[in-house]
């Protein structure tokens, strides 16, 4: 186990699960499972004295330590951590927004490419995470579930024949785990089927959220589509359930392109061709402006239109765009909104230097 | 029944509160529900609430049925985890629990929301290390019997649900009963 701050280092990669190649990328652009596991025997986090976190922070470093899974992983206590360097985890999905204003003793345990972290002390004991690009939810599935296990054979958690793994939050209570895909949908969004969409996914008993955070439903044309129930059904069930509906989401999302496509064609180009503009000739350029833009760089991407620009990059704009990203990469902290503004707009035209639209 | 705020509308949704260790039950209708969690004034930060709200229109008829009943609580507070010290209020107002226990004490409010938001009452996930090999007979039986009941609530058969709920109780009070002695004993030793 590696200890200290590993932000510096991981600046310099390129983000695993927007940067990677996957299965149906396109479209989904990453999929994550989250399992929620706390110990037998204490207090959960929202109850628990500081004292007491601080204790667990110390039993689960030493069974991370113990166990040759975890030997190049880091460990980081989030106290060592400024408030800039958290926010570069919460941005890259390493930690939830949550985590990043704990002010109790909390830590960190992460895989230097960021696909695999533990929240300590965050709403339960452990947060288990696992993040990959495109559609592989089973795969996602099958390696937290041996890391899981792994920690149980150390570890007693806290679990009830009846209720499961036992959670502080009882709607993570059972599995514990909340599985959930990122998708591009900006062909619903376009075409004006995405509210109906989002109801039938909500009849489904599953969650859709916009992104970044509460409200954020429309920027980036960007949705997580999750489960709610965590009890009562398997791991497995979960998962082919969320598979299948997000597969059929996939479907209704390309024919929506083709259709717009055959039937307004000229309407969608326009789209594409305005943000381009944008993106390439700003010099100021909000954060919500630029997500939307990227939105629509990345659908004329994937229809084709740009052969120069690859996808993963317009992907890990969406990443580099953001605050935190914008200013541990200048260096420095930049409160001044329109400062920031003209930061954005300087990477983004950089990135796009070499990029040029196809004939046709 | 009418609703308790705007007394036009039936009363659909049933909420019950403990304010200072004093039980309040509020009966409302759908509009005011929702009117009341936007305005997070009597439901602050009860996710429980927000999510039975959310789910009230989604839920099959047999289970719209129990859930147009009022949500009872067992006894008066004093509701305290004897084991954390978490009170209700606190559970209330954070939508949180302080420690395993407190699913024992909570469980007369906690059973009707865990039923509204998740899919069964009976884990059928993985198991970890500790509890793998227990109980696997009845524990198999448990969940036959389960889905059992939701093929009768599904088909309006209510009088075999009531015997197939029955069944169910009897089987988790024998598993409860062997579930608590082992787990007792593995604290001790750790």
């Amino acid at each position: 186990m590696i200890s200290g701050n590993p932000i510096d280092r991981i600046l310099k990669n390129r983000v695993g699960w927007l940067a990677d190649s996957g299965p149906d990328d396109d479209i989904a652009i990453s999929s994550r499972i989250r399992l929620a596991r706390n110990l037998a025997g204490h207090k959960f986090p929202p109850c628990a004295e500081p004292a007491e976190h601080s204790s667990v922070v110390v039993i689960l470093r030493d069974v991370c330590e113990a166990l040759p899974a975890f030997s190049e992983d880091f460990f980081v206590r989030l106290d060592e951590l400024s408030q800039l360097d958290r926010r570069v985890l919460m941005e890259r999905r390493v930690v939830s927004r949550d985590f990043v204003s704990k002010q109790t003793p909390s830590a960190l345990v992460m895989t230097a490419d960021e696909s695999a972290s533990v929240m300590i002390n965050e709403e339960d004991h452990m947060r288990l995470q696992c993040i990959l690009s495109g559609l592989r939810l089973g795969e996602i599935w099958e390696r937290i579930s041996e890391t899981d296990d792994l920690l149980s054979e150390h570890i007693a958690f806290a679990y009830d024949e009846e209720l499961g793994f036992l959670t502080s939050c009882p709607t993570n209570i059972g599995t514990g785990m909340r599985a959930s895909v990122m998708l591009h949908l900006p062909g619903l969004v376009l075409s004006e089927q995405i509210n109906q969409m989002k109801q039938a996914i909500g009849k489904l008993g599953l969650a859709v959220r916009g992104i970044f955070g509460e409200g954020t439903d429309n920027v980036g044309n960007l949705y997580q589509i999750s489960n709610q129930s965590t009890l009562g059904e398997s791991e497995q069930q979960i998962i082919e359930k969320l598979d299948t509906v997000i597969k059929q989401i996939i479907f209704h999302e390309k024919s929506c392109r083709m259709k717009m496509l055959e039937r307004s064609r000229n309407f969608l180009m326009n789209h594409v061709g305005r943000a381009y503009g944008v993106l390439k000739h700003a010099y100021i350029i909000s954060s919500q402006e630029a997500l939307n833009s990227l939105s629509a760089l990345r659908l004329g991407v994937d229809m084709g239109m740009f052969s120069s620009l690859d996808i993963h990059t317009v992907n890990e704009l969406f990443v580099l765009v953001q605050p935190g990203h914008l200013q541990k990469n200048a260096g420095k902290q930049i409160e001044n909104a329109t400062e920031r503004d003209v930061l954005r707009a300087a990477l983004i035209r950089e990135k796009l230097k070499s990029v040029r639209t196809d004939k046709g | 029944m009418l609703c308790e705020i705007c007394g036009k509308n039936e009363a659909t949704i049933h909420i019950q509160e403990f304010i200072n260790s004093k039980k309040k039950v509020l009966h409302i209708c759908k509009v005011c529900a929702e009117g009341k969690a936007a305005a997070k004034e009597m439901l602050s930060g009860i996710d429980l609430a927000q999510l039975m709200l959310n789910i009230s229109s989604e839920l099959p008829p047999g289970l719209a049925i129990q859930k147009n009943e009022s949500v009872e609580a067992a006894e008066s507070p004093p509701m305290k985890c004897p084991s954390c010290g978490w009170d209700i209020v606190r559970f209330t107002n954070t939508g949180r629990l302080g420690c395993s226990d407190c699913f024992k004490t909570f469980r007369p409010i906690l059973d009707q929301a865990i039923r509204n938001m998740h899919k069964g009452c009976m884990h059928v996930g993985k198991k970890p290390a500790s509890a793998k090999g227990a109980s696997q007979d009845r524990m198999s039986q448990l969940i036959a019997l389960q889905k059992k009941l939701d093929d009768h609530v599904r088909r309006e058969e209510y009088e075999k649900a009531a015997r197939t709920r029955d069944k169910i109780a009897r089987l988790k009070d024998s598993l409860k009963n062997r579930s608590r002695g082992r787990k007792d004993d593995k604290w001790q030793s750790d």
